[in-house]
């Protein structure tokens, strides 16, 4: 199993050199000029120079990257040519409330995903499982940045039900930043009444995520219990008397694991890359947004991190999804996972 | 039962509120990006002139109704003598950390300024020396006699000279400590930067001045739209015109209007490359070009530009200036003159903004009229103007704004001058490059005119840029809130210290 692990790590090493390669030299490619940006209208050239210089834009494509590649192995990340601090600095700081959001939504839509998949299969072709395959239709075909307009339009702007922009009410003292999770901060100030209002500001961007997430993940939930309903181990369990619930829980979903897993991991992978439109919908300020500024000023270095990041979760979830495919199903080992 | 009594409770459950509200009064302003430093030396975007024009203060201030008239600021006094300009400064005023300004901070702040080259610094470029030859006057000497550096120091921000010594430049990237109206509290990466008014500040709050000034990073318009519509901001930067117009047209808002942009956008053509280097297949493409289309795209706000010089600059001849006008009969006529008919233009354009896309296809129809193709590219903004430098466009889009309240040779040295950046099509003319060098020399306000009367006939005549649009800028205030002006030599500005609470 150490081997396995092992091995699995250097691939991840091997990914994340070439992302970072690719990257680098995807973003130097960009017919693009940032000191030309930071500089402003009426400029100079010596000014638009200068701050080329001050960020060593000026160099050779090779001396830039032997210095990138350099900075990295120390956990150097560059730095931001907008916001002038280290990109390491800058993620540390927005990280947390991505994966907020993140781990929110994605444990909402987990429960959800299996619960509709599990309320479908009890009797396929009915009425639940009808209107479930219609949901989960209509959600694959929804663009997330339509349904988080269209979320914003409707509750926000509407209804007013939910508040609009960043993590917490611009009018009010946010708990002292202690982890970064607002969350989790507003209930180490055991300050109720802010964690309500955090969860507030955190419900519509979550809901996109969910919905958006939902309609996937149940569909392929569903197919994965509906193939183990029929198989010989569940009449068997049901020849013995046991309930409904107990067969379901106790023997199908367990077998059905797999490859919900498998889709799970795909889609936690899949979202750490278009978290961002999310994120610049509702101006949550997270690695998304902080990248997607970045990147209208073709400010190189925090589009590269943000793929490393999104490269380096991807890696790390996938290293988890094989270390529990044979806790799962004792069948699966280390050399064919 | 359950979920329709959770459901009767759910806007109650919303409306829980998180904390009590401060009792201080608080303005919340969603701007469109996040500074990239709120040093007063190096800050160039609005966005960043957003926080440095409130917290700091300059040598002078000039009155947004009348750009001609400068108004007392750290300086009370000023005066010019040939290449000496003499300030005397105000007395009793206290940086924001309860340092005392004099005119140590006057000289520090433009030798750093002048030394970094940054920013504003190209409106000032000109001194050759700043003096301080007791606490409350300042000398500055201009390498040849500049009337305008008075109206140019209207943009300049002073800091302290403690904190010009004690600190490197990082720290001034995120901190700010002036003598302005408003003190830098706190900036929270990514979301917002506080602002909290200045009590001991030498000038005059009106009543309902706002105790503390939240600026928010709100990057998408229509949020920014919708923020201020539903009441989450109370005034936005560059609210979309179509939303503003909306906006305003409800209860409980208003516009505030006005100009301040020279043109928007401007589309700049080759002066090196065929067939834009004919001068008579220019002048077909400036009268061809279908003036109204931008105005209707503008909503009928604006008007039509008769040259580079907006009506309201100070002794701009604008309004004496003939009309430009579609009249497709003389562009035929001038293009069979060029000897160009049929011929074919390339246009790289940047591909940042929407107006600009829309000026470029609008010569395209037009000129498809008298017969001539342009193809459209559009590039990054550095790969478009580097396209037409390089002599691969025959033409580039820009808009155009000048910074100086009163100093146009700025404007001109960059636009239309050899050497400036954004003189994209190589624009050259001997007596244009004169007429811009002499006129800061120049003290009779008249002669001045006329120089800048004949730069802007130097340049229509040239036919060297088609001025598409000069729109109106619609800015949505809420009924509750006034003060707001539109500051005409910024894209656009708000002056914290003037907004107040009207209820």
């Amino acid at each position: 199993m150490l081997s396995f692990i092992a091995r699995r790590i250097l691939w991840g090493v091997l990914v994340l050199v070439l992302v970072a390669i690719i990257t680098f030299f995807l973003s130097r490619v960009v017919p693009a000029d940032p000191a030309a940006f930071l500089a402003g209208q009426n400029a100079s050239e010596e000014a638009v120079a200068a701050i080329r210089a001050e960020h060593g834009l000026d160099k050779p494509m090779a001396e830039q990257f032997l210095s990138y590649a350099g900075g990295l192995v120390t956990g150097d990340l560059g730095t931001s040519i907008r916001t002038r601090r280290p990109v390491a600095q800058d993620m540390a700081q927005f990280l947390p409330a991505t994966l907020e959001l993140l781990l929110v939504s994605f444990t909402v839509y987990v429960i959800l995903s299996l619960s509709l998949a599990i309320l479908a299969v009890r009797k396929p072709g009915g009425a639940v499982d009808g209107a479930v395959r219609l949901f989960t239709m209509l959600g694959t075909g929804i663009p997330v940045f339509w349904l988080g307009m269209a979320l914003q339009f409707v509750f926000y702007y509407k209804l007013q039900w939910f508040p609009l922009g960043a993590r917490f009410p611009i009018r009010e003292i946010a708990p002292p930043d202690v982890t970064g999770f607002l969350l989790i901060d507003c209930l180490i100030a055991g300050n109720m009444s802010a964690f309500v209002s955090a969860l507030q500001y955190l419900a519509l961007p979550a809901l996109t995520v969910v919905l958006n997430l939902l309609a996937v993940g149940t569909r392929m939930s569903r197919a994965a219990l509906l193939t183990e309903r029929d198989r010989l181990y569940v009449r068997t369990a049901r020849g013995k008397g046991l309930g409904p619930m107990q067969v379901l829980f106790g023997h199908m979903l367990r077998n059905s694991l797999s490859p919900i897993l498998t889709v799970t991991t795909i889609q936690f992978g899949y979202l750490l890359s278009w978290i961002i439109l999310v994120e610049v919908i509702f101006d949550w300020p997270g690695i998304g947004l902080y990248a997607f500024q970045s990147f209208q000023v073709f400010d190189y270095s925090p589009v590269i991190a943000l793929a490393l990041v999104s490269t380096l979760g991807f890696v790390i979830l996938n290293l988890i999804a094989d270390i529990l495919y044979p806790i799962i199903d004792p069948r699966v080992d280390t050399v064919t996972a | 039962m359950r979920l329709r009594a959770l459901a009767a409770l759910l806007p109650a459950i919303l409306a829980v509120s998180a904390a009590p509200a401060l009792a201080q009064t608080t303005f919340v302003y969603a701007d469109t990006s996040e500074p990239s430093t709120i040093d007063p030396a190096k800050a160039n975007a609005n966005w960043e002139f957003t926080i440095t024009r409130n917290v700091f203060d300059r040598l002078l201030n000039f009155d947004l109704d009348d750009p001609a008239t400068l108004l007392p600021a750290l300086a009370t006094e000023w005066s010019q003598d040939g290449t000496t300009w003499t300030f005397k400064l105000r007395d009793g005023v206290t940086f924001h950390d309860g340092t005392p300004f004099d005119s140590a901070d006057v000289k520090a702040s433009l030798d750093r300024m002048l030394e970094l080259g940054r920013g504003q610094s190209y409106l000032v470029s000109g001194i050759s020396s700043v003096e301080a030859p007791d606490p409350m006057t300042v000398t500055i000497t201009t390498e040849s006699p500049n009337v305008f550096l008075a109206g140019n120091l209207a943009r300049i921000e002073i800091a302290s000279d403690e904190d010009i010594a004690n600190h490197d430049e990082a720290w001034f990237g995120e901190n700010a400590n002036g003598t302005g109206p408003y003190k830098f509290v706190e900036w929270t990466r990514g979301t917002q930067i506080e602002l909290a008014k200045n009590d001991d500040w030498w000038g005059e709050f009106p009543e309902g001045a706002f105790d503390r000034v939240l600026v928010r990073v709100v990057s998408d318009g229509q949020n920014r739209a919708q923020g201020v519509e539903g009441g989450t901001y109370d005034m936005a930067n560059f609210i979309p015109l179509d939303d503003a117009l909306r906006i305003v047209e409800r209860d409980g808002f208003h516009k505030v209007e006005g100009n301040n942009l020279w043109a928007w956008p401007a589309i700049y053509l080759n002066m090196d490359l065929e067939p834009t280097s004919n001068a008579d297949f220019r002048a077909a493409l400036v009268k061809v070009f279908d003036y109204n289309a931008m105005l209707e795209f503008n909503q009928g706000l604006g008007t039509i530009p008769r040259g580079p010089v907006p009506a309201w600059f100070p002794g701009s001849p604008e309004d004496e200036m003939p009309e430009i006008k579609t009249d497709i009969e003389a562009a035929k006529a001038d293009l069979a003159k060029s000897g160009f008919e049929g011929a074919t233009m390339k246009c790289v354009i940047p591909n940042t903004v929407t107006e600009f896309r829309f000026a470029a296809t609008v010569l395209q129809a037009a000129a498809a009229q008298i017969g001539v193709t342009v193809e459209i590219e559009e590039a990054p903004f550095v790969e478009a103007i580097t396209a037409i430098k390089e002599d691969r466009s025959n033409c580039f889009v820009l808009g155009n704004a000048n910074l100086s309240p009163n100093d146009a040779t700025k404007f001109f040295n960059a636009h239309y001058m050899d050497g400036g950046f954004f003189n994209a099509g190589k624009f050259h003319d001997d007596e244009l490059e004169q007429l811009i060098a002499d006129m800061p020399a120049e003290t009779d306000e008249a002669k001045r005119a006329e120089m800048l009367k004949r730069a802007f006939e130097i340049v229509v005549d040239a036919h060297y840029i088609i001025w598409a649009a000069r729109p109106t800028t619609v800015v949505v205030e809420p009924d509750r809130i006034g003060g707001y002006r539109i500051d005409p030599a910024e894209y656009i500005n708000i002056r914290f210290w003037e907004i107040h609470a009207t209820e």
